[in-house]
């Protein structure tokens, strides 16, 4: 979180109200990253979203690799293979919007390992959550890292892809926003173009109103056809000017939409009824402004479904 | 005239209108003529009066009469500020009970004229159907757009007048037009269809989605035939439209690769703010192929030229053929007036060129850059060591100096920026803030079988072949393992000084790029840009700058000098890693992009990167390694004013003179595209000619440009040669760039193509030094080619060497520019980008890239360290590019302070003055500016900087550093101070808001916002500060004095007036003085002049003409000077002298 102006300090001691304050719905969103260093080896990330959590002490990121199968049972493998691995975090030190990119390590699986390894983790006291799929895989197809679809979202959703945002202020009144497009093991046609909408009220789409303020839709081209199945995309936006007189909030959705074909819009994970993902909102007030990051949970910004 | 009107949807509303007479209104000869008069109720206030005078109509409605106060003689472009302003005004009639020969006379509410509107106004009238269609009236002597040019309010003085035009003076539909002047030649290619011959009887119009038209045979515009189809139409929203249709289909020749249409449009693209009756119309051919399908063939680009040219749209290869044309269709009319456009002829053009094409323009042999380092920063922090050493998986790159100690770690893991990690440590080795990357998400990106891949490696890894260490160099070889085309490139890691040089290489042409990342590190790193660092390609081209992360400043560079690349992105890409989410990811270094030529083939591979990490801002700025203008001692004195039409010789010329009466002589006068065309842009080519607006002709011009240089300016002519208009001599469709698919590239201006920048260099050659011979001019203006940047003008014509690269135009804008400079003797140009061509031509205007540039800081070091040492630059380029609306005006204050900060502006960033034409108090602003910035010009034009600080508002008196004024944000406050070597300080308060109390040579001032005080050698002193409370202008230099009060009596040094008066020495015993504006007293110190009493005062009128002398007493030392009306200037001087 960003605070503008002197004001700021003010409204820092008031409460900040967040999107969704449901206690169904997890505040901190987790998930895993990572790439193929080499032909057995893979580093992984831990990607942490906060959406308004605070922490009272110290937490760690946790991650393990479990069999397959009922029984659920940890894997250890060797030195450099697949192991439990616990990294602490500064977790009182994050903003309302913090995010943490926590590096794991790497992990080489050569034929000793299982074939398939699930992950599971998350922050050390949070329910850990199904992360993903590590397949060894074999001469035709090597290493593959295939993310989980967050529990956190409705699974009624057809499209396996999940919108995050991140707001930064340049200056006292410009920001730029960057859209995360999480793939969840999702294989798309075409080259979708991400797209990034302000709206002036949480549900319904009325962007001329928004427009006249200078907050234009804007859009960019992504390869979305070359997406892996755990792909992770950023996009960036902006820099926006804030408009003088801002309301108090600005809510931003997001998506994809098929420019070069029917211009239609990709069912999101957690989209509303225009298929956009509501990915947080600007507040406004007493002179400052703060970005809200919403819950990758699919719900409306007062948590209702 | 023979109309004919099809109406389509618009069905209904055409048999209303018929049924009710009002079509006959309209299809009616022109029965009303107009006059106008106006009532001067103050020096900016008229109210106007339209008298209507019906020469025999019967009229089935009550018309509504209205007045527009248009910017153009020609076009609608019409003023619309809030009352009391220039806006439209209406006032109803009873047109219904009009007689025979009956005159009407309306009245119309005052309007007031602001001072920032300080060109002459074109004032129209005609009468429109308010409550019905809001069609427009025939009226006698109209133009197209049926209404009638009664005046003009023309600036006088402080104030406006009224001047009534003859009836005959608007253009009639009667009115035969004037054709382009070099279409007196053939058709390059037979055309399908010449409008002005068509059948109209047989030719239909229709309207779409409530759009009406009616069609008429013209010779009102004139194009390559002897008569045009002219289209009158309206429409009710963005789908109206309508359709011409030929009585059967027209073959297209199967040979035939383009279709042409050469029309007349009406609306003016580059216009900003626009009305919904206004519109850009989107035109579409109809075609049927062989199979009986019809196409929409939508023309690329809408019809916003208002003149002739030739729309161009290539013809499908995959559509059966034979093809036939069935329509060409306009829509998008949201206008519910009629307006017009005219038709000249459709040619299905073959587009037959040769495969070979040739130049024997050398690109070799530039003076540029002077040094293989390219861009590399300066390193100023004394002597240093590098030394590159191999650890166990890594190479470490070492800079140890005074100031620190730097290393870059290259772990070759995936071949790219991303395995660079970079650590700053102090003198005594302790770490400053923790580690950083520069190029996260950096590396190759490659299109094999049309798909994309990279820059991160993801599903095809790239592997390290070999890496050694050879001569200070890590250099390594990799192989990226795409589908069925594996990829091998290089990559060599060097030091130099505080620089990593990264050069990537591959004789690949499925490489489509190289990205450069994006910077990873504090996570409250942020990106500064600097003013003039332009690459305009992202953020409005506030896109040139660099990181501050922690303490550090880090700049990525992409040698530009040595780039293969077609252009350059930054910031917009897409990134495949996470931690680009993360705070602190800023993209900051150009990424090069490699687009195919017309062959289908990419050029290699071939990029230089050049990083730099210190923790002085100004060791990362970019060096710009070019040689100075040759001008500074010749141009430093000039100020600059653009504009000027050909229309306009002998107004413009009286404006010059009476300027030069009050001294004013030291001017660079850019004069702009009217001087080759009868309308600014249009009727004839304005560029790419040696022969001045026919209407006006090269003779006249001559003499007008002799009279100017006569007095002392430096008057010069416009060039340009990046736009090729269709109806120019020089038109050829294969002179037009080529896009990456082959094809001939769309206009790049309303009504121009993009000429090839080869063609360009040919071109300037031949055209420079006619002109200069014709027109006897020693400078030139060369618009545009540093305002857009190389990759922004890109040529793929594989035919030609150099193709889809931008350093091919980079050279050829280089070339052309150094041989204006050569051919004529100076060349400035537009700028925003001039300073890729710093000192390759004399200057530019200093436009800032920037949606709201007034509110740019004052951060001047980019500008004063790096441009401004190889030329000189001209204001804040022109004021409304500096202070855009309005409400930006209003921002600051007002004009008069919008006028202020422009000066302030262009004394902070060291450039020459620049006129605005504004007002204020009766006088010319631009005077105040001569004299108040042109004195100190010949002490900083081109000077070296020896030092710049800048104030901390918030620490007292203390002034920063620029790398601490950064750190601490305090350079925001734009307050800053800059000292040259010929010993000239300037102290600019930037702040909107805030003032600012300096001490210059022990003497406080208060510096209200947008004020200055400079003092230099020889007791130079110029300021604009706040003097009891008020803000005064003051200029003391040599042998002249300015003052302006501001309407406030003050006491000041030689003055004591209420006004703005100019002094300068005549001779040891004469000085003239000239009052300016509302001045009610001026006395001068007779002893500050060296003046001995008694006094002999002599007034002159601005003629010269004595019109008195008189002895004048001394008064407490001051002599008071006896103003009056006609008083033009005095001479003062010792009586006895």
């Amino acid at each position: 979180m960003r605070w503008l102006g002197a004001a700021a300090v003010l409204v820092l001691s008031v409460a900040t109200p967040v999107l969704s304050q449901s206690a169904e719905q997890p505040l901190v969103f987790v998930t895993i990253t990572g790439g193929v260093v080499a032909p057995e080896t893979v580093s992984l990330k831990m990607l942490i979203l906060n959406a308004g959590h605070e922490f009272k002490a110290d937490t760690s990121a946790r991650l393990e690799f479990v069999l397959p199968g009922p029984e659920g049972k940890v894997y250890e493998g060797a030195a450099r293979g697949p192991r439990t691995v616990t990294v602490p975090v500064a977790s009182p030190k994050w903003s309302r919007d913090h995010i943490e990119i926590v590096s794991l390590g790497e992990f080489v699986l050569d034929e000793h390992a299982p074939k398939d390894l699930l992950l599971r983790g998350g922050l050390a006291d949070q329910p850990p959550v199904e992360l993903g799929t590590l397949s060894r895989g074999d001469a035709v197809a090597g290493l593959r890292l295939v993310r989980a679809f967050p529990v956190a979202v409705s699974t009624q959703n057809k499209r396996r892809i999940v919108v995050a945002a991140a707001c930064e202020f340049v200056d006292d009144r410009r920001f730029v926003v960057k859209l995360l497009y999480l793939n969840c093991g999702e294989r798309l046609e075409p080259d979708y173009d991400a797209f990034l909408h302000f709206e002036l009220a949480p549900t319904g789409e009325d962007l001329p109103k928004t427009s006249a303020l200078g907050l234009w839709p804007s859009a960019a081209p992504t390869d979305s056809s070359t997406w892996g199945q755990s792909e992770v995309t950023v996009a960036r936006f902006g820099p926006y000017q804030l408009p003088p007189n801002a309301p108090e909030f600005i809510y931003l959705r997001a998506g994809l939409y098929d420019r070069a074909g029917d211009g239609k819009r990709l069912p999101l994970a957690g989209p509303d009824d225009t298929d956009r993902a509501l990915v947080g909102r600007l507040a406004s007030r007493e002179g400052a402004t703060w970005f809200e990051r919403a819950n990758v949970s699919g719900t409306s910004p007062e948590g209702k479904p | 005239m023979r109309r004919l009107v099809v109406l389509g949807d618009a069905v209904a509303m055409a048999l209303l209108a018929a049924a009710c007479g009002w079509a006959d209104d309209l299809a009616s000869p022109p029965a009303v003529l107009s006059v106008a008069s106006a009532a001067q109720l103050g020096p900016r206030e008229l109210r106007l009066s339209v008298t209507f005078h019906n020469l025999g109509g019967r009229f089935s409605r009550d018309y509504t009469a209205f007045v527009h106060f248009d910017r153009d003689a020609r076009r609608e472009s019409l003023y619309t500020l809030p009352a009391p302003g220039p806006r439209p005004l209406v006032a109803a009639t009873t047109s219904t009970r009009w007689g025979p020969e009956e005159t009407t006379t309306v009245s119309f509410p005052p309007v007031t004229f602001p001072s920032a509107v300080t060109r002459e106004v074109f004032v129209k009238v005609g009468l429109y159907d308010a409550q019905g269609s809001g069609a427009r009236l025939p009226l006698v002597g109209e133009d197209p757009s049926h209404r009638v040019l009664v005046g003009r309010v023309v600036p006088e003085g402080e104030g406006v007048a009224f001047a009534r035009c003859p009836p005959t003076e608007g253009e009639t539909t009667n009115r035969i037009g004037v054709r382009p002047r070099s279409l007196v030649r053939p058709m390059p290619e037979e055309p399908a269809v010449r409008f002005g011959d068509v059948d109209l009887d047989r030719w239909r119009v229709e309207g779409v989605a409530g759009g009406s038209a009616a069609a008429r045979r013209t010779r009102e515009e004139l194009c390559w035939s002897e008569a045009s189809l002219g289209l009158t139409y309206a429409g009710e929203g963005s789908a109206s439209g309508f359709v011409v249709r030929p009585p059967e289909p027209i073959p297209v020749p199967a040979e035939a690769k383009a279709a042409h249409l050469w029309l007349f449009g009406n609306a003016i693209g580059w216009l900003e703010q626009r009305t919904s009756e206004e519109p850009l119309l989107r035109c579409t051919l109809e075609l049927r192929d062989a199979q009986g399908n019809t196409h929409q063939l939508p023309f690329p680009t809408q019809v916003a030229y208002p003149y002739w040219y030739v729309a161009r749209v290539r013809l499908p290869e995959a559509w059966p053929k034979p093809l036939a044309c069935t329509g060409v269709g306009f829509s998008g009319c949201t206008n519910k007036a009629p307006r017009a456009l005219f038709l000249d002829a459709i040619v299905f053009a073959r587009e037959d060129f040769p495969a070979t094409l040739s130049t024997a323009v050398r690109l070799d042999d530039l003076p540029f850059p002077t040094t293989p380092d390219g861009p590399l920063p300066s390193q100023l922090a004394g002597e240093y060591t590098n030394r590159v050493q191999k650890a166990e998986d890594a190479y470490v790159l070492w800079y140890e100096g005074a100031d620190g100690r730097l290393t870059y770690t290259f772990r070759p893991r995936v071949g790219s920026l991303d395995d660079v990690e970079v650590a700053w440590a102090d003198p005594n080795g302790q770490p400053t803030g923790t580690p950083f990357r520069i190029g996260v998400g950096s590396g190759p990106t490659a299109e094999v079988d049309g798909r994309r891949f990279g820059p991160l490696p993801r599903a095809e890894p790239r592997t390290c072949g070999t890496a050694r260490l050879e001569d200070n160099v890590i250099r390594t070889e990799w192989r990226w393992e795409l589908p069925a085309h594996p990829i091998q490139y290089s990559l060599s890691l060097s030091i130099k000084g505080k620089s990593l040089i990264v050069e990537v290489a591959s004789e690949e042409t499925a490489l489509s790029g190289f990205a450069a990342g994006h910077f990873q590190g504090a996570a409250d790193a942020r990106f500064i840009p600097f003013p003039y660092w332009s690459y305009g390609v992202w953020d409005w081209g506030r896109d040139g700058g660099v990181v501050l992360s922690g303490d550090v400043f880090v700049s990525g560079l992409l040698d530009w000098y040595r780039s293969s690349a077609s252009t350059v992105t930054l910031g917009e890409t897409l990134s495949h890693d996470a931690e680009a989410l993360l705070p602190g990811a800023l993209a900051y270094c150009p990424s090069a992009e490699y687009l195919p030529r017309s062959d289908g083939r990419r050029n290699p591979l071939r990029e230089r990167f050049i990083f730099t990490v210190s923790p002085n801002v100004e060791e990362t700025l970019p060096n710009i390694p070019h040689p100075p203008s040759p001008n500074a001692e010749k141009l430093a004195p000039y100020v600059h004013y653009t504009g000027g039409q050909a229309a306009r010789l002998d107004t413009q010329l009286e404006e010059w003179q009476r300027l030069h009466a009050y001294g004013v002589d030291k001017v660079y006068i850019r004069h702009f595209d009217g001087m080759w065309s009868d309308q600014p842009q249009g009727t004839q080519e304005w560029t790419l000619t040696e022969h001045a607006a026919p209407a006006v002709g090269d003779a006249a011009v001559r003499r007008y440009l002799d009279a100017l240089t006569g007095m002392g300016f430096l008057p010069v002519l416009y060039t340009n040669y990046t736009d090729l208009q269709p109806v120019a001599a020089e038109s050829d469709w294969d002179r037009i760039a080529r896009t990456p698919e082959g094809d001939i590239s769309d206009v790049c201006w309303p009504g121009s193509y993009p000429l090839k920048p080869l063609r360009a260099v040919e071109l300037e050659a031949h055209y420079a030094p006619r002109i200069a011979a014709r027109f006897g001019t020693h400078g030139s203006f060369c618009d545009v080619h540093t305002s857009v940047a190389p990759w922004h003008k890109l040529d793929f014509d594989a035919r030609l060497p150099g193709a889809g690269q931008f350093g091919t135009t980079y050279r050829c804008y280089a070339k052309l520019l150094l041989n204006e400079r050569a051919t004529y003797g100076a060349v400035y140009s537009e700028g925003s980008r001039h300073w890729l061509y710093a000192g390759l031509h004399d200057g530019s205007d200093a436009q800032i890239a920037s949606p709201q540039p007034h509110r740019e800081p004052f951060l001047v070091d980019f500008d004063l360290l790096k441009v401004h040492p190889k030329e000189m630059d001209a204001g804040m380029s022109w004021l409304s590019r500096y202070v855009r609306d309005q409400a930006a005006a209003d921002e600051l204050g007002g004009w008069e302070a919008a006028q202020d900060h422009f000066n302030a502006a262009t004394l902070a960033f060291g450039h020459q003055a620049t006129f605005t034409d504004l007002s204020f108090r009766g006088y010319r602003a631009d005077i105040k500016t001569y004299y108040l910035i042109q004195p100190l010009q010949t002490l900083y034009a081109m000077r070296p900087v020896t030092g710049i600080l800048y104030h901390d508002p918030g620490q007292g008196d203390r002034m920063l550093s620029t790398s601490d004024a950064i750190r601490s944000g305090a350079y925001r406050e734009s307050q800053v101070q800059v000292t040259y070597d010929t010993g000239l300080t300037v102290r600019v308060n930037g702040s909107l808001k805030a003032g600012w109390t300096v001490s210059a040579e022990g003497v406080p001032y208060d510096l209200p916002p947008s004020g200055f005080v400079c003092t230099g050698p020889g007791l130079v002193l110029s300021y604009s500060a706040l003097v009891n409370g008020a803000r005064v202008d003051y200029c003391s230099a040599g042998a002249v004095r300015f003052v302006d009060t501001r309407g406030r009596k003050q006491r000041l040094r030689e003055f004591e007036t209420d006004g703005a008066a100019i002094l300068r020495s005549l001779n040891d015993t004469t000085w003239g003085v000239w009052p300016l504006g509302d001045i009610t007293v001026l006395r001068v110190d007779a002893g500050g002049l060296k003046l001995t009493a008694p006094l002999s005062i002599a007034a002159f009128d601005e003629a010269g003409t004595l019109l008195r002398r008189v002895e004048a007493p001394l008064e407490n030392g001051l002599v008071t000077l006896p103003l009056g009306p006609e008083v033009f200037r005095f001479e003062i001087s010792s009586a006895g002298a």
